[in-house]
C-alpha cells in the first residue's frame, strides 16, 4: 500500500476518540478524582506571576519570602487555582459546550511552594435545567486541590453552563470515589 | 538582603486603606496568545476553544475565546501592586463572575473598591476585602472578583 493510499484510508476509517462529558453523564453526590496531577516549578510560578502582573515580591523574590517565614518563594495563588481548575476541565467542562459562569467561596488554605505536586477532586453538588432556555442546564461542583502530603491547599465552588442539544460529550468516564468498588 | 520595607511601596499597608475607597489602576494589558494560550496550556485546561483557531473559525464566535480563568487572573494582577503588594497572604476569592467575552487583542484595565477592613488573629497584619472590576477597551465590565488578603501593618513592618 502506498503512503498516500494508506493515509487516505486512515482519514476515511479513523474513529473519533471523544473527550469530555455531557450534562446527563453527571450525578449529584458523585466524587471525581481527576487525571494527571501537576508539579509546580519555580519557572511556572514566576512566569505566571509576571504575565499577570501579580506584583507582590512573595511570588518572585525567595529572600523576601524567607524573611516572611516561608521556606521558598510562594506560588502565586491564582496559578494554584488555575492548575486545579485546569485538571478538572476534561471531565467537568470540556464537553458541556457552555462557558464557566462563576466561582464562589474560594479559600487558599495553605501556601504552595515550587516542587509541590497538586491533584484535584470534584464533587458534583447541584444540577438543574435552565428555566429560561430549553436544552440548557447549570452544574455546580465543589472543587478541592491537594498537595503531595494530602493536605488541602484550595477549595471553591464553580458553576458551568451546559448545552445538551447536539451534545458533544464523549464516552462515559468511570468516576470512582476513593475506597469504593471500581465496578460500582 | 537590604531593608525589607524598601522592596515594596509604603502607601499600601493595612492602615492606608479606607472602606469605600476606589482605586483606578495605572496599567492596562492587552490579552494575546502569550497570556491566553500560554497560561491555558500550562495549567492543562484542555478546552480547545481557547487554543484551536481552526475549530473556532467554524463557530459563530469565529475566533479563539480567551479562558475566563486567565481573564480574571489578569484583572487580579493589574490590581495587585496597589492592593496586595504588602499582603502576607491572599486568603480567598469570592463572587467571581465573567460578564463579557475576551478575545486576543482586547485590552483589560482594573478598578478596585475597598469593601471591608478588620483585625486578624495576629497583631502585625489585618484583613482587607477588595472588589476588583476588570474592564475592556470599550469600558465594558469583563470580570468581577472579591479578594480577601492579610495585609501587613505599618506599625510592625515599616521599620523592618
Amino acid at each position: 500500500m502506498s503512503d498516500q493510499s494508506e493515509f487516505e484510508a486512515v482519514l476515511a476509517s479513523a474513529v473519533l476518540r471523544k473527550r469530555g462529558q455531557g450534562f446527563h453523564d453527571f450525578e449529584v453526590g458523585e466524587v471525581i478524582h481527576h487525571h494527571w496531577g501537576r508539579t509546580i516549578t519555580e519557572a511556572d510560578a514566576i512566569q505566571f506571576a509576571h504575565l499577570t502582573l501579580a506584583y507582590n515580591p512573595l511570588y518572585f523574590n525567595r529572600e523576601y519570602a524567607k524573611e516572611l517565614g516561608h521556606p521558598d518563594l510562594v506560588v502565586c495563588p491564582q496559578l494554584v487555582f488555575n492548575v486545579i481548575l485546569g485538571l478538572t476541565v476534561e471531565i467537568c467542562s470540556e464537553g458541556l459546550g457552555g462557558p464557566f459562569l462563576g466561582v464562589y467561596d474560594l479559600k487558599y488554605l495553605e501556601p504552595v511552594y515550587p516542587g509541590d505536586t497538586l491533584t484535584a477532586v470534584s464533587k458534583t453538588e447541584a444540577m438543574r435545567e435552565s428555566e429560561s432556555s430549553e436544552g440548557r442546564g447549570i452544574i455546580t461542583w465543589f472543587n478541592e486541590g491537594f498537595n503531595q502530603h494530602g493536605r488541602k491547599v484550595i477549595e471553591y465552588r464553580r458553576s458551568n453552563l451546559a448545552i445538551w442539544k447536539g451534545q458533544i460529550g464523549g464516552a462515559k468516564v468511570k468516576k470512582v470515589a476513593q475506597g469504593e468498588k471500581a465496578d460500582g | 538582603m537590604g531593608k525589607l520595607a524598601s522592596l515594596t511601596s509604603s502607601d499600601n499597608y493595612f492602615e492606608d486603606f479606607e472602606v469605600g475607597q476606589v482605586i483606578r489602576h495605572a496599567r492596562g494589558k492587552t490579552m494575546t496568545q502569550l497570556e491566553n494560550v500560554n497560561i491555558t496550556n500550562m495549567v492543562m485546561n484542555t478546552a480547545q476553544g481557547h487554543f484551536n483557531e481552526d475549530q473556532m473559525s467554524k463557530t459563530p464566535l469565529g475566533k479563539i475565546l480567551c479562558y475566563g480563568g486567565v481573564n480574571f487572573s489578569l484583572v487580579l494582577g493589574l490590581a495587585s501592586q496597589d492592593t496586595v503588594e504588602n499582603a502576607l497572604a491572599e486568603l480567598g476569592l469570592d463572587n467571581i463572575t465573567l460578564k463579557t467575552m475576551v478575545f486576543h487583542g482586547d485590552t483589560l484595565y482594573a478598578y478596585s473598591k475597598v469593601l471591608e477592613k478588620r483585625d486578624s488573629d495576629q497583631d502585625d497584619a489585618g484583613i482587607v476585602v477588595f472588589r476588583h472590576f476588570g474592564v475592556n477597551q470599550n469600558k465594558e465590565l469583563v470580570a468581577q472578583v472579591d479578594r480577601t488578603a492579610l495585609i501587613k501593618k505599618k506599625s510592625h513592618w515599616l521599620d523592618r
